[in-house]
């Protein structure tokens, strides 16, 4: 299959199927947006795969039932997701005409440097030599169909589980959705098409948490996602903060856990624990922490404490233990997931 | 306690690295405290600032963290710090302050200007490079391995080469097997330490302790850096044929398998 055609099948499998996946999660909202749409669609797709994927790495079972059911689970929510579109909502999520008339001088100048950062990124390469674990787990999966069996370092079988890493299967992740796209090779995938998607990904929750912070104000939010990718066009002062691992490699699961799922994290945090009638429902939350967990090990320590941190805030601020303890819920796959990664390891 | 305060600040100014982008910070965080605290949005997000801000320094909360997550990535947690977030927030709520078009568009100019002195640009930093290959690996990993994949056709290919392509090679094309890997992980026997070693010497490069450490680890295929001192007979006495050359890097194939 041409190279073209597996860039369509991308595009359907990292966009089109997360996008119509989020519409089932939001579906009781009164209005909600596409970019709400897509990023609700990954939290529920990431967790939906760290689900299926860690029974699956501990029974050995070939990676091509891991791509099948992922594709079941994927497809068949983003059709219900579709479904779930009523009359009255339509108009709401596809209103994009009426947002990019109102639009400020700011928010194009904001898109302009993001689109020259999305073409830096598709167009050069980086090399990484994280990659021979991260990506290299990627390839020796698709190329010996199987799941953490064989070290991507030499080829040859484990003689253990790397612990480590089995928790957060992200080059899991990364081998089935290659799969999906009939066969486009991990590294393309990794190197070319999963930077745009998650580049997008990370400026949807900056204007998400702009949309929040300046509700109908649409000079401030303009501003406001301005600013944000220059400081991201200048990051690479250091090779540590988030801005650099956004910039340099975010198909990486702990660069993308640092530049769009921990600032969704937040966003979530601020919209369903700090509000006095939340926004989104908890359940949310529950799948923004398992997401991070699928993305990096780091995630599994990071995501708890910076929903810990709200839970603290929130109870100070409202004084419901109610509140507290469901925020606190919201932790349990990380608290569970570091339990066993004691036991593993 | 003290070894951690040392630690902790030293992480934190690896974090910042040559920028100024923390000062910003710190100016937004002091604007915002004293002319905009009783908005919603930053009685919100500045608690958090500074409960994370103590949760990274406090000796007892560091310790904590550490033991999770290694001392040396403990500058991971400074991603829960949203300082990119909290400055743009501060350059929104002022800028809209009123004042006219063409004051209000210098003030951005000047902003931006700001930004540019405290950061470093993408492509100045050197991280992005032109490749011909659409996995993006560097182009003689590419060349090497295609040179040797259409030599060895559909045989089976055990290669030994250096830190500067190994990392890449199995990214590439995982049909092409290691005796080791990246910082020679994956290297089981002595045979296959002891060539990592030969490979990465502290001095002289010995062209023949390779060969022979190759040949006897199993490796049909090798890709080393070949110098002025090099001569075929080093590796053709333990069965090895030179195939091509990639940049520096001789490509050889064992024709027999050392006796």
């Amino acid at each position: 299959m041409s190279l073209a055609l597996k860039g369509l099948l991308a595009i359907f499998w990292l966009i089109v199927v997360p996008t119509a996946a989020g519409i089932l999660f939001l579906r009781k909202k009164e209005a909600f947006t596409l970019g709400e749409c897509f990023l609700t669609g990954y939290l529920f797709l990431f967790a939906a795969a760290e689900i299926m994927a860690l029974p699956m790495i501990l029974l050995h079972v070939p990676l091509h039932l891991l791509v099948w059911c992922y594709g079941a689970v994927a497809a068949g929510t983003a059709l219900c997701g579709i479904f779930c579109l009523r009359k009255q909502t339509f108009p709401s999520v596809f209103s994009v005409r009426e947002r990019f008339r109102s639009a400020s001088p700011f928010f194009w100048c904001a898109l302009i440097l993001i689109a020259v950062q999305i073409c830096i990124v598709v167009y050069f390469a980086h090399f990484d030599a994280d990659d021979a674990f991260y990506v290299g787990t990627a390839t020796t999966s698709v190329e010996t169909d199987s799941i953490f069996v064989v070290n991507p370092y030499t080829g040859l079988n484990y003689r253990n589980l790397p612990s480590r890493y089995v928790l957060s299967p992200f080059p899991i992740f990364l081998a089935v959705i290659s799969q999906l796209c009939a066969g486009l090779h991990p590294a393309i995938m990794a190197h070319t098409v999963f930077p745009p998607v998650f580049q997008l990904m990370s400026y949807l929750v900056i204007y998400r948490i702009g949309c929040k912070w300046f509700r109908n104000n649409s000079h401030k939010s303009g501003i406001f996602l301005y600013v944000v990718a220059a400081l991201n066009s200048f990051a690479t002062y250091s090779t540590y903060n988030s801005g650099s691992f956004q910039m340099i490699r975010i198909w990486q699961g702990k660069a993308l856990l640092a530049a769009a799922l921990l600032p969704l994290l937040l966003y979530l945090s601020l919209s369903i624990v700090m509000e006095e009638k939340p926004e989104y429902p908890w359940g949310l939350l529950f799948l923004g922490n398992i997401s991070c967990c699928l993305l990096s090990s780091m995630g599994i320590i990071l995501a708890p404490i910076l929903q810990g941190v709200f839970a603290l805030l929130a109870l100070i601020r409202f004084r419901s233990p109610g509140r507290f303890l469901k925020a606190l819920l919201c932790c349990l796959p990380s608290v569970l997931l570091g339990i066993i990664y004691i036991f593993i390891a | 306690m003290k070894e951690i305060m040392e630690w902790t600040v030293s992480i934190w100014n690896s974090y910042w690295g040559d920028g100024y982008v923390q000062y910003l910070l710190l100016i937004a965080v002091i604007c915002l405290l004293i002319w905009k605290r009783k908005e919603n949005s930053i009685r919100q997000i500045l608690p958090y600032v500074f409960t994370v801000l103590l949760l990274f320094l406090c000796p007892l909360s560091a310790r904590v963290i550490q033991k999770c997550i290694g001392q040396d990535v403990y500058w991971r947690v400074l991603w829960l710090l949203p300082a990119t977030l909290v400055i743009a927030l501060a350059c929104a709520e002022f800028l809209h302050i009123r004042m006219s078009r063409p004051i209000r568009f210098i003030t951005v100019l000047l902003l931006t200007g700001l930004t540019v002195f405290c950061g470093k640009t993408l492509l100045d930093s050197g991280q992005y490079v032109k490749v011909h290959n659409y996995q993006k690996v560097p182009d003689e990993v590419a060349h090497i391995c295609n040179m040797i994949r259409e030599d060895a056709g559909e045989s089976e290919v055990c290669l030994a080469t250096d830190e500067n392509i190994s990392p890449y090679i199995r990214v590439y094309d995982p049909s092409i097997t290691m005796p080791y890997g990246r910082r020679g992980k994956g290297a089981i026997t002595k045979n296959t330490l002891a060539l990592y070693r030969a490979v990465h010497p502290e001095g002289r490069v010995k062209y023949k302790q390779i060969a022979r450490l190759a040949n006897a680890s199993g490796c049909n295929y090798l890709a080393i850096v070949l110098n002025d001192r090099f001569k075929q007979s080093y590796v053709e006495q333990f069965g090895y044929q030179q195939i091509g050359t990639v940049n520096n890097y001789g490509i050889f194939r064992l024709t027999e398998t050392e006796s």
